[in-house]
């Protein structure tokens, strides 16, 4: 194994929580002993190295393997490295199946599900119809004004400063103004929002985890009945109102909308806009390049968002298969961690290395039925974010004394990362 | 196979022979026709992969899904614009003609 993993001593700089074993799901009789290889990404995990750096060596090794608490911190799951792998676990929902990626009705004793990501045929089709009205380009094309509003308020607030820190002065907020705005909650719920959203996804003590779902929950339970009460011109009323092929969305249905939307659209784009910044404060070059040519932003975003893909969603087997080779049986787990795709050698030549207009395709959003639906909204507050920072803040740079830690799962995110400029 | 001309703004014709039972979108990403990006791969998931049929083909092109119709608006609707990934070719695709519009 050593042999396998040069940068193995590396692991010694990850701080991965302590699990009690009785609360270890045990690794199946099928898993072959020489596929269990190490893996970083555990959830609550975190490290001061830069998080894509244990990838490069990931990339030598099997197309797939067997990473021990990959699943919700307890639980080991199959691991695809390849965009190839990746793709066909996306398409296939003969053997495998959304549901149960998201633990979080679970953990409150609920039976509730994320919707749509994790609903499957065939009322997957149906929902996604309903849903996808609210998410087309041009409905987002209309968001334009609003969110480089916002966008403005934040850089405005703090440009005459000289620096900011980047997580709590920016990318954490930004994207939940949005999320409000969309969904008809009030403004002066951003700080709460954001206090929740933490507990969500960042607590490394389950408990409060449990307790932040339950917070979410009962708010979102209290919105929706005021909407049927009041409906107004949002989402939440739009959710009440829809109707498709003589059905309506369950009460437990428009929960999982509602808890999909706030988990899929606040902590991702904050993710993916921390590393933009993060890479541009990092490269002047590249930064001053898109500067005189903010033509090229859509590009680099995405360009970014391969080399710093930080999601990964996952799928459980329902039907015995094969992937590459490995028999995957129903009830294994499967990753689906976008952040080795991206990285994958045979898509991509020098796949560390950012290349402004490459113009790789890639599977940050995700790919097949359940990609990311708002992709067209994410790619838009991303750009907005970096074309409004680029024209009102001079060269940026990562403060010389930062010393930046980093969450290596849930999600791949800066906990916290200070930028200076010259006010 | 059935040939699909694929029309870009410029007014140039990407003319591809395209296997039966494949997707007008298939055709495009797979012989490198630009302008048609599919990033979710064909399931209707991210309207990337948009054309507009040619007038004379409207008729003879099957009706639009509702899922295809749920990433669509009203105008792209009316001026029959189309996700290439829902448009299975048949022997009577032959010759059809599809204006990719431009970004």
């Amino acid at each position: 194994m050593a042999s396998l993993y040069p940068e193995l001593a590396l692991y010694d700089q990850i701080d991965t929580p302590a699990v009690d074993p009785v609360h270890l799901v045990p690794i199946p009789a099928h898993v072959p002993s020489e596929l269990i290889l190490p893996f970083p990404y555990i959830l609550g995990a975190t490290t001061k190295l830069m998080p894509h750096s244990f990838i490069p060596a990931m990339h030598d090794g099997p197309e797939i393997f067997w990473a021990e608490r990959a699943y919700s911190g307890i639980q080991g799951a199959w691991v695809p490295r390849t965009v190839d792998l990746l793709h066909q676990v996306y398409n296939d929902n003969v053997h495998f199946c959304a549901r149960g990626f998201a633990p979080f009705a679970r953990m409150i004793g609920e039976d509730w599900y994320l919707v749509p990501a994790e609903a499957d045929p065939p009322i997957h089709e149906t929902l996604r119809t309903m849903v996808n009205p609210l998410f087309t380009p041009k409905r987002m094309a209309a968001l334009e004004d609003k969110i480089r509003g916002y966008a403005r308020e934040y850089i405005l607030g703090f440009r005459d400063r000289g620096g900011c820190n980047f997580m709590a002065d920016f990318a954490f907020e930004f994207p939940i103004k949005v999320f409000l705005e969309l969904m008809g909650l009030p403004q002066d719920r951003v700080a709460q929002f954001m206090l929740w959203e933490h507990k969500l996804l960042h607590e490394p003590d389950l408990q409060e985890v449990i307790n932040g779902t339950q917070l979410v929950v009962d708010y979102l339970r209290e919105e929706i009945e005021d909407r049927r009460r009041n409906p107004r011109e949002d989402l939440i009323s739009y959710g009440i109102q829809l109707e498709k092929a003589g059905r309506k969305f369950s009460e437990d249905e428009l929960l999982g909308f509602c808890f999909n939307l706030f988990i899929g659209g606040l902590d991702t784009v904050s993710t993916n806009m921390a590393w933009q910044f993060h890479h541009l404060a990092r490269n002047p070059d590249q930064q001053s390049t898109l500067r005189a040519h903010p033509e090229m932003i859509p590009a680099a975003i995405d360009e970014m968002m391969r080399v710093y893909a930080s999601v990964a969603t996952s799928r459980e087997c329902i039907r015995e298969t094969e992937l590459a080779g490995v028999t995957i049986k129903p009830g294994d787990k499967v990753l689906l961690p976008t952040f080795l795709a991206g990285h994958d050698p045979v898509a991509y030549p020098n796949p560390e290395e950012v290349i402004l207009d490459r113009a790789a395709r890639h599977v940050s959003f995700g790919y097949g039925p359940h990609l990311c639906i708002g992709m067209h909204l994410a790619r838009r507050e991303m750009r907005i974010a970096l074309e409004e920072f680029l024209k009102e803040i001079p060269e940026f740079s990562i403060a010389p004394d930062a010393d930046i830690t980093y969450y290596l799962a849930a999600i791949v995110q800066p906990v916290e990362f200070p930028l200076v400029w010259k006010a | 196979m059935a040939k699909i001309i694929y029309r870009t703004a410029d007014g140039f014709d990407h003319v591809r022979d395209v296997a039966i039972d494949t997707s007008v979108m298939r055709g495009a990403v797979d012989t490198g026709v630009p302008g048609i990006n599919a990033e979710c791969g064909g399931s209707a998931a991210c309207a990337t992969c948009q054309v507009q049929l040619d007038d004379a083909w409207v008729a003879r092109v099957p009706p639009a899904r509702d899922l295809e119709d749920s990433m669509l608006d009203e105008e792209d609707q009316a001026r029959n614009i189309r996700l290439s990934c829902q448009i299975i070719v048949t022997p009577e695709l032959d010759g059809l003609l599809v204006h990719i519009p431009s970004a």
